[in-house]
């Protein structure tokens, strides 16, 4: 801006002819030299205090926290300097460094021939998880006799070297997952269907997680494999019932031996028991027989004694009381001598026989 | 004044500008090669602040990472003209950029050229082995083979293939199917042969269980006999020691004995008559 005399101000209009001050003369001079430094020294100032302010904000920014479970790669103009864990740190501020934060503790879960309910994100809870649907194209495999299985399986991984983790491969997540599903497939190409049913199951877990542990060492991928499971091997969903019918087959098998092994348990202690009593009858029986005779025997002697005292009489009592004793119950026809002789003996059997049947 | 305000800030700017132009910042990850005009100054790879003349000289940058290649699913044939659907992947790393721009110019140049040499390698290895090769511990040789295959091939662009690994090694559909029909056939053989023997077995338990049993009891019944024979002899023996004492004396006792329990009943009518030595006093 000119300064003059002819000066407008603003605030009105000076008197043309008055110059009271000789000094405001001056001062205008002075003015018009310092003309660029009238404002200026604000401006200056002002462009200053800015400049600080910025430079203080910038230096701030250098500020960062790292939390727990955390690790951060600085890098000075993309170089790799150094790794800071949790807790406030500082960092030049960019563009000289610049912060990259990784979760050291989070678990992650690729999953193979299947995807379970959850989101899916990275991110899953490492427990169980509902299978939201089955994916062939990646759960069936050739195994080592040239049949198919059905596998399905996950893998938890985390990082453990940041370094390598963001230098050295790309896309890791998927470099993991297409790892595992080789390193499986691998192991399944060595397998027999048979054995990967029964009691392969942990040789196979165990092979295909050092398969994959080693393939990502070898990319020096900074990624450790936490866990690999085998959540179902399984004969494929076309043949699965011819599978399942062997079990039941064994099953059957057991079932018919087991019921022939309960019918033995049966009959054999029942036929010892019959034996036992077989014995015991003839045991009783000879016993019997024995002591009868016995008994007999003595009654005979008994009587035998009685009778050597007295031959005779006891001899004719015997007769007589024997007589007595029969005829008391029978039934008695006596005829005399000359009846006898002169009858003719006729016996009407049938009648009799009715007779007494009544 | 105000110009050579203006002044400052436009020669501040152009200094700030050129000097930034003469910067360039390598990632930890990554390397560049510098050109001026189309004709190759240097090549940066290691990661920092490297310098270049401004505007003159442009930089192209490449990954220094392991980059994948994918081969999708394809049906390749085996030596043994078996049929089967390959899927793989190859791992490599760039490390002359210099070649690649030769070549191809740029890294999506490079994408392109390395995956038809991953296929034809794909095809010419598996092409030479049988299938069942892949099927057994030979599948990392084979794997091996690829790679190296791959590396001759592809030399020239300045790029080394780390690993090569087959995702999937899978027969064709209709193969499948004839799979599976093998499959069931073996598992019904297998689930026939485990009920017979079933069967067998029980056979056999349930027979000679049976075996057994009778013999248990003929045992028994011969044991018992020999016991009632030995009885009925040792009778005999105690009756005729008594007996024999007076055998006619016995002959008369044991007949008295007999008439007594034989003719002693309601039903037995006797005709006697006076003959009779019983009823010889009866006709005096």
């Amino acid at each position: 801006m000119t300064e003059g005399n002819n000066y407008k101000s603003p605030w009105g209009k000076r008197p043309d002819n008055e110059n009271p001050n000789p000094r405001e003369k001056i001062t205008p001079n002075f003015s018009k030299n310092f003309d660029n430094f009238n404002f200026d020294p604000s401006n200056t100032k002002f462009i200053l205090f800015l400049l600080l302010g910025l430079f203080v904000v910038w230096i701030l920014s250098g500020f960062y926290i790292v939390d727990q479970g955390e690790q951060a790669a600085v890098t000075r103009f993309g170089k790799f300097v150094r790794i800071s864990t949790a807790g406030a740190n500082y960092h030049i501020p960019y563009p000289v460094e610049s912060v990259t934060k990784v979760k050291v503790d989070r678990v992650q879960r690729e999953e193979i021939g299947f995807r379970s309910a959850l989101e899916s994100t990275g991110f899953r809870m490492p427990t169980k998880s509902k299978v939201a649907r089955f994916l062939p194209e990646e759960s069936l495999m050739l195994t080592g006799d040239e049949n198919i299985a059905d596998i399905n399986f996950f893998v938890q991984w985390r990082v453990d070297n940041i370094e390598e983790y963001l230098y050295n491969v790309q896309n890791v997540q998927a470099t993991v997952k297409s790892a595992a599903e080789s390193a499986m497939r691998e192991v399944i190409g060595n397998t027999t269907i048979a054995e990967a049913l029964t009691h392969g199951k942990a040789k196979i877990q165990e092979s295909a997680k050092v398969l994959l542990q080693t393939t990502l060492d070898e990319y020096k991928s900074g990624v450790m494999v936490e866990n690999l499971s085998l959540l179902k091997v399984e004969a494929p969903s076309e043949v699965i019932d011819a599978f399942r019918d062997v079990q039941t087959a064994r099953a059957d098998r057991n079932n018919k031996i087991n019921k022939a092994e309960s019918f033995r348990n049966d009959i054999i202690p029942k036929a010892r028991g019959e034996a036992a009593q077989i014995i015991q009858k003839a045991q009783g029986y000879k016993v019997k027989v024995t002591e009868e005779a016995k008994g007999g025997a003595e009654k005979f002697k008994s009587v035998y004694y009685q009778y050597s005292r007295a031959k005779d009489v006891t001899r004719k009592r015997m007769y007589l009381e024997t007589m007595e004793s029969i005829l008391e119950g029978a039934e008695k026809v006596v005829m005399s001598k000359e009846m006898s002789k002169s009858m003719v003996p006729y016996l009407p059997l049938k009648q009799l026989r009715n007779g007494h049947a009544k | 004044m105000q110009n050579s305000y203006i002044k400052y800030l436009i020669i501040l700017g152009v200094s700030l500008f050129v000097l930034l132009n003469s910067l360039f910042i390598v990632g930890q990850a990554e390397q560049a090669i510098v050109l001026q005009f189309g004709e190759l100054i240097k090549v940066s790879k290691e990661p920092g602040l490297h310098f270049k003349l401004p505007l003159v000289q442009h930089t192209i940058y490449f990954d220094k990472k392991i980059l994948d290649i994918i081969d999708e699913e394809k049906e390749l044939t085996a030596e043994d003209q078996k049929k089967v659907i390959i899927s793989a992947y190859a791992k490599y790393r760039i490390t002359d950029p210099v070649k690649i721009y030769q070549t191809v110019r740029d890294q999506s140049g490079l994408k392109s050229r390395i995956a038809s040499i991953f296929n034809a390698s794909l095809r010419e290895m598996i092409g030479n082995e049988p299938l069942s090769a892949l099927l057994t511990d030979k599948r990392a040789a084979v794997m091996h083979q690829i790679q190296g295959l791959m590396n001759e091939k592809s030399k020239k662009f300045g790029i080394d293939v780390l690993d090569v690994r087959i995702s999937r090694a899978d027969l064709p559909v209709e193969n499948s199917a004839a799979i599976y029909a093998r499959m069931r056939s073996d598992r019904e053989k297998e689930a026939k042969k485990i009920r017979a023997e079933g069967f067998e077995e029980s056979q056999i338990i349930t027979s000679t269980a049976n075996k057994e049993k009778t013999i248990i009891l003929a045992e028994a019944n011969k044991q018992a006999m020999q016991l009632e024979g030995y009885g009925d002899a040792e009778a005999t023996k105690i009756y005729a020691n008594a007996f024999k004492l007076d055998p006619e004396f016995y002959n008369f006792y044991r007949s008295l004995e007999a008439y007594k329990k034989s003719l002693n009943k309601k039903d037995t009518t006797l005709y006697l008559s006076g003959d009779d030595g019983f009823l010889r006093l009866f006709n005096k």
